[in-house]
C-alpha cells in the first residue's frame, strides 16, 4: 500500500487518549487509536512523524508539522509531550566516578535527578557535527544536552573528560 | 511488622508515611519508588499496593491518588513510551485512568505490579503473587540493600558489607603458600632500606672530616665501603624483585585457574545473568588487579613505611631542627602531586577516548573494505578517518600543555624545596662558622640532609595514592567473589551411575521459569519411549530449546519431574548423565585444535580407527581427506576454515563417537544449503538408528523420520502425536506443513525457471 501522507487537505487529527489520536481522512473515513511517533526523535524532531495502529503498522505519515492544520499540529505536540521524555540537562551538579560506574547528578528542565551511566564510551554521545550530546543511563532513560557550549564552566569541566 | 518490598532507600519518615497508608489488616505489600510525577517532572512518587488495592503517593505534593480496588479493575497495563511509561487502569465502568508515570528505571517493577494485581484479581494466592514480585525486586538489585552503595555489577555481594574476615580469608588462601618467600622478601627490603640510608651518612664524613683532613687512607676505606653498600643494595633489590615475581606469578596463576575452574562448573543460570565478555574480563583482568594489590599491601606498604620511619629517625637523630626545616616543602609537594593527578586524569581519559575513536574507525572500515569499494565510498571513509585522527590530534595537543606543565611544576617544587634547605641550612652553617661554634651544623651534614629529604618524597606519595589503587582492587575483588561464591552445579561425583539412559523418558508436570517472573514452560507432560524419534516444532521463543535445556540439565530449578527409566534425572551423576547424551547444536562450536582433537574432544580413550569411523558415518571423512594435513589440520589456521555444513558434520561425528543413548539435535540443519542438508540428514539418519532422539526443527522436511511430533507454543505442548495423527487433526502442525510445502513448491518452481 502506498504511504498515506497527511497534510492540511488530506487528513485531520483528533486526540482521543493520552498518546492516541484519531485520523479523519479526506474521504471522511476514520481510523481510531493511532500512535504518533517521531521518526527522528533526536536529530530532527519536527519532521517525519508516523502514525501507527495497534499492530504497529504505519497508516499515516506527516512529513512536516507545518504542513498540517493548526489543530492537528497541536494534537500531535500534546501527544508528544506525554509520550516523549528526554529531559534537557542544563547543568551538571555532581559527577562521581567510582568502582567503574559513573554517577551523575544533573539539573534538567524537569528538575534534579541522579542517574548512573554504565558504559561511558557508548552512552555519552556527541551527535556528529553538532554541539548536542545524548546521554543514556543504565536503565535506558535518555537525556540530552542541547548545546554543550552553552553549559556553565563547572558543568563543562565535569563533562570534559567524557566527551 | 510486615516486610515491605522497596526498590530504593528512602528516609525513615518516608517509610513511615508509606506504612501509615496501609492498615493493620491491609498492610502495604510493596512500594515502587519512581522518579517522576504524573506531570513528568522529577519528584519522588511511589506506587503502593496492598492485598486488594493499588494507588500512588506523591511525596512532592504530599498527595495520595485514588485507590483502585482490584475488583473494580478490568485491566491494568504499563504503556511503555519514550523515556517514560504510564501504568494505566481500565475500570469496569469503561474508563481508563492514568495511575502512575514512571521512568525506565522501574519498568520491570511496574510490569510485575500490573501482573500482581491481575493475578490476585484472578484468584491466585497473595503469597504466590508476592513471591513473584519479590523475585523481580531481587533481580533489580544493583545497589547494596544494606549500605546503598552502587555495586560493580547487579547482584554481586557488596564488598563493603561483606564480613571483612571472610574477604581476608579468601585472599589469605592465595597468600599463604607464598608466605615464606613474601616474608623473606620483606626482610630483604628492610635490609635494603637500611642500606639505602647509609650512603648519605658516609657522604657526611667524606665532606666534613676526610676531605678537609686530606685523609687518603680513610677516603679509600669510605669509597670502598660505599661501593660495597651499593653492590649489596642492588644485589638484594634484584633478588627480591625476582622472588616477588615468582611468587606473584604463582598467586595470579592459582587465582586465575581457580576462578576459571569455578566458572566451568557454574550453572547456566549464572551465564544468563552475566555476559560471557564480563566473565572473561574477570578471569583475565580482575585477577591481575587483585594480585598487584596483594603484593602492594604485603610488600610495598611495609617497605615504604620502613623507609619513611627510617629516614625520619636518622634525620632526627642528627639534627631535629634541620629535619623540621627540610620537611616543610613535603606537604606542598604531596598536595601538588595529588592535585596534578586529579587534573590530568580527565585529559588522559579524553585522549584515550579519541585514540580509541581512531581505532574504532579502523576496525569498522578495514574489515569492511569490500563494501567500501563496491559503493565507491573510499573518499568518505578517508574523511571519517582523517576527522577522527584530527580530533585526537587537537585534544592531544591541547592536553600537551598541561601534561608537560604540571610535572615541571611539581619537580620544580621539589627542587626548590632542596634550595630552601640549602638556604636555611647554609645560613646555619655560615653562622656556625662565623661564631666559631662548629658544633651546630657542618657542610657534610647539610649535604646528607638534602639527600635524605629527596628520598622522603617516594614513600609519602605512595601513601597518598594508596586509596585509589585500593578502590580498584575492591571493585575487582567484588566481581571475583561473585564467581568464587556462586553455587556450582553440584552433581558431579555423586548420584547414580547405574541407570539405563536408553530407557523411557518422561516429563511429569514440568513448570519452568528462568527468573520466577515469567513461566517459560507450563505444565509439560510428555512420554518418550525408547527408540522414539521425536520432532519438536514451534515458533521462535515458544520454549522448544528450553525443553531441551531441561533435559540436558542446564537448569535444575524446575517444578515437576523429568524421569528416565523411572529415575529422576536430578538423582543421576552429572558426568555419567551428560556423557550419555549426544548434543548437536545449530551453530557447532569448533575449538582451535586439530580436526582429530575436535572430534575426540578431550577424550583419549578413542582410537584413531574409531574416530575415522565416526567421521565416516557423519559424512565428514570425505572432506577431511581433501585437507592437505588430513586429520591433523588445525582449524582456524592458515586458511583451514570449514564451512557451516562441514563443521556441523564434525560435530555430528563428535556426538557419534560417544555412542550416546540419547541424541538431541537443536536445529542442526538450519543454517546450511539444501545439498549439505541432505548430507547432514544422511549422517543423522545413520546416527539415530536405535537411539532415542529429540530433534528441534524449523524445516519440517528434516523430521521425515520422526514417529512422534510435539508442537510447543507459548511454553505449552499444544499438540502431540504421530505425524499422521496431527495431520488428521488439521491443527497447528497441519498449517505449518501446508505453509512450508507451499513455499517449497515456490522455491522449486523458481529453481526450474532459472535452469530452464
Amino acid at each position: 500500500m502506498a504511504r498515506y501522507y497527511i497534510d492540511k487537505y488530506t487528513g485531520h487529527l483528533e486526540r482521543t487518549d493520552l498518546y492516541l489520536v484519531r485520523l479523519v481522512k479526506k474521504d471522511g473515513s476514520v481510523i481510531e487509536d493511532l500512535e504518533p511517533r517521531k521518526l527522528f526523535p533526536f536529530s530532527n524532531s519536527e519532521m517525519y512523524i508516523t502514525l501507527l495502529d495497534k499492530n504497529e503498522k504505519e497508516v499515516g505519515f506527516v512529513r512536516k508539522l507545518d504542513e498540517i492544520d493548526e489543530e492537528s499540529r497541536k494534537v500531535l505536540l500534546d501527544c508528544f509531550k506525554e509520550y516523549y521524555m528526554i529531559p534537557k540537562i542544563s547543568r551538571l551538579l555532581e559527577c562521581e566516578d567510582k568502582f567503574g560506574v559513573l554517577k551523575w547528578t544533573v539539573d534538567t528542565d524537569r528538575g534534579e535527578i541522579t542517574f548512573q551511566i554504565r558504559n561511558r564510551h557508548s552512552d555519552i554521545k556527541k551527535l556528529y557535527g553538532t554541539n548536542r550530546v545524548i546521554v543514556r543511563d543504565s536503565n535506558d532513560n535518555r537525556y540530552e544536552i542541547p548545546d554543550v557550549t552553552a553549559l556553565d564552566s563547572r558543568s563543562n569541566h565535569l563533562l570534559y573528560s567524557y566527551l | 511488622m510486615d516486610s515491605l518490598l522497596i526498590n530504593q532507600k528512602l528516609t525513615e519518615a518516608q517509610i513511615q508515611t508509606i506504612r501509615s497508608l496501609g492498615s493493620e489488616e491491609k498492610p502495604i505489600r510493596f512500594a515502587v519508588v519512581g522518579e517522576i510525577s504524573n506531570e513528568a517532572k522529577y519528584s519522588t512518587c511511589v506506587l503502593l499496593a496492598t492485598d486488594s488495592e493499588i494507588f500512588t503517593y506523591d511525596f512532592g505534593k504530599g498527595e495520595e491518588s485514588r485507590r483502585y480496588a482490584f475488583s473494580e479493575i478490568e485491566s491494568i497495563y504499563c504503556k511503555r513510551m519514550y523515556g517514560n511509561g504510564m501504568m494505566r487502569v481500565k475500570t469496569f465502568d469503561g474508563e481508563t485512568h492514568d495511575l502512575f508515570r514512571f521512568t525506565f528505571t522501574v519498568t520491570a517493577l511496574c510490569d510485575a505490579a500490573a501482573k500482581y494485581v491481575t493475578d490476585i484479581r484472578d484468584g491466585e494466592s497473595t503469597d504466590e503473587a508476592l513471591s513473584v514480585m519479590q523475585a523481580v525486586y531481587e533481580k533489580l538489585l544493583s545497589v547494596c540493600p544494606k549500605c546503598g552503595r552502587t555495586l560493580s555489577a547487579p547482584g554481586v555481594p557488596c564488598i563493603h558489607c561483606m564480613d571483612k574476615g571472610r574477604v581476608f580469608k579468601k585472599l589469605w588462601k592465595y597468600l599463604r603458600p607464598e608466605i615464606v618467600i613474601l616474608t623473606i622478601s620483606v626482610l630483604i627490603s628492610v635490609i635494603t632500606t637500611a642500606l639505602a640510608l647509609v650512603p648519605p651518612l658516609l657522604t657526611k664524613t667524606l665532606v666534613d672530616d676526610i676531605i678537609p683532613d686530606r685523609n687518603r687512607q680513610m677516603l679509600t676505606v669510605v669509597v670502598i665501603s660505599l661501593v660495597c653498600v651499593h653492590i649489596i643494595h642492588y644485589l638484594f633489590t634484584g633478588i627480591r624483585g625476582y622472588m616477588l615475581r615468582v611468587s606473584g606469578n604463582k598467586i595470579i596463576a592459582r587465582l586465575r585457574c581457580e576462578v576459571y575452574e569455578k566458572a566451568q562448573y557454574l550453572p547456566m543460570r549464572f551465564y544468563d545473568k552475566t555476559s560471557t565478555g564480563a566473565v572473561i574480563n574477570r578471569i583475565s583482568g580482575d585477577t591481575a588487579t587483585i594480585q598487584a594489590f596483594m603484593l602492594r599491601i604485603t610488600q610495598e606498604v611495609v617497605v615504604q613505611f620502613f623507609t619513611l620511619i627510617g629516614i625520619v629517625i636518622v634525620m632526627l637523630c642528627i639534627n631535629w631542627k634541620l629535619t623540621l626545616y627540610s620537611l616543610t616543602p613535603v606537604p606542598l609537594v604531596v598536595i601538588g602531586a595529588r592535585i596534578f593527578r586529579k587534573k590530568i586524569a580527565p585529559f588522559y581519559r579524553r585522549i584515550w577516548r579519541r585514540s580509541s575513536g581512531v581505532t574504532s574507525v579502523l576496525t569498522d572500515s578495514i574489515p569492511g573494505i569490500r563494501v567500501i569499494k563496491s559503493y565507491t565510498n573510499e573518499k568518505r571513509s578517508t574523511e571519517r578517518f582523517t576527522n577522527a585522527v584530527e580530533e585526537w590530534r587537537t585534544i592531544d595537543t591541547k592536553a600537551g600543555k598541561i601534561l608537560n606543565a604540571y610535572p615541571a611544576i611539581v619537580n620544580c617544587l621539589i627542587s626548590c624545596g632542596g634550595v630552601v634547605i640549602w638556604a636555611l641550612g647554609g645560613n646555619l652553617v655560615i653562622n656556625g662558622i662565623s661564631t666559631g661554634n662548629g658544633g651546630s651544623i657542618s657542610v657534610g651534614l647539610l649535604v646528607s640532609f638534602i639527600s635524605y629529604a629527596s628520598m622522603f618524597y617516594g614513600p609519602v606519595n605512595f601513601f597518598a595514592n594508596l586509596s585509589d589503587s585500593m578502590q580498584n582492587a575492591m571493585a575487582s575483588l567484588e566481581r571475583i567473589m561473585d564467581i568464587l561464591d556462586a553455587e556450582p552445579e553440584h552433581d558431579f561425583g555423586k548420584g547414580m551411575t547405574d541407570v539405563d539412559l536408553g530407557g523411557r523418558i518422561e516429563f511429569k508436570n514440568v513448570n519452568f521459569s528462568f527468573d520466577r517472573t515469567k513461566k517459560t514452560l507450563k505444565n509439560i507432560n510428555l512420554v518418550i519411549e525408547p527408540g522414539d524419534i521425536v520432532g519438536i516444532v514451534g515458533t521462535t521463543g515458544s520454549g522448544k530449546s528450553t525443553l531441551i535445556n531441561l533435559l540436558l540439565r542446564y537448569y535444575d530449578h524446575y517444578e515437576g519431574q523429568i524421569m528416565i527409566d523411572g529415575v529422576d534425572i536430578r538423582d543421576i551423576d552429572m558426568h555419567y548423565y551428560r556423557s550419555s547424551i549426544g548434543y548437536v547444536q545449530q551453530e557447532p562450536q569448533m575449538f582451535h585444535d586439530t580436526i582429530y582433537n575436535n572430534i575426540a574432544y578431550g577424550d583419549s580413550k578413542f582410537s584413531a580407527d574409531e574416530i575415522i569411523n565416526a567421521a565416516d558415518i557423519a559424512n565428514a571423512h570425505e572432506f577431511i581427506v581433501r585437507q592437505p594435513d588430513g586429520y591433523d589440520s588445525v582449524l582456524g589456521e592458515r586458511g583451514v576454515g570449514l564451512s557451516g555444513g562441514e563443521k556441523q558434520r564434525i560435530s555430528i561425528a563428535r556426538a557419534m563417537l560417544r555412542n550416546p543413548k540419547i541424541l538431541v539435535f537443536d536445529e542442526a540443519t538450519a543454517s546450511v544449503d539444501s545439498e549439505t542438508e541432505h548430507l547432514i540428514q544422511e549422517a543423522i539418519e545413520q546416527l539415530i538408528s536405535g537411539r532415542t532422539t529429540l530433534m528441534i526443527a524449523h524445516r519440517l522436511s528434516t523430521l521425515s523420520k520422526a514417529n512422534k511430533i510435539v508442537v510447543v507454543d507459548n511454553g505449552e505442548i499444544i499438540e502431540c502425536g504421530t505425524p499422521e495423527e496431527l495431520m488428521a487433526m488439521e491443527g497447528k502442525y497441519f498449517r505449518l506443513v501446508q505453509i512450508q510445502s507451499m513455499s517449497d513448491k515456490l522455491a522449486e518452481s523458481r529453481k526450474a525457471e532459472n535452469f530452464a
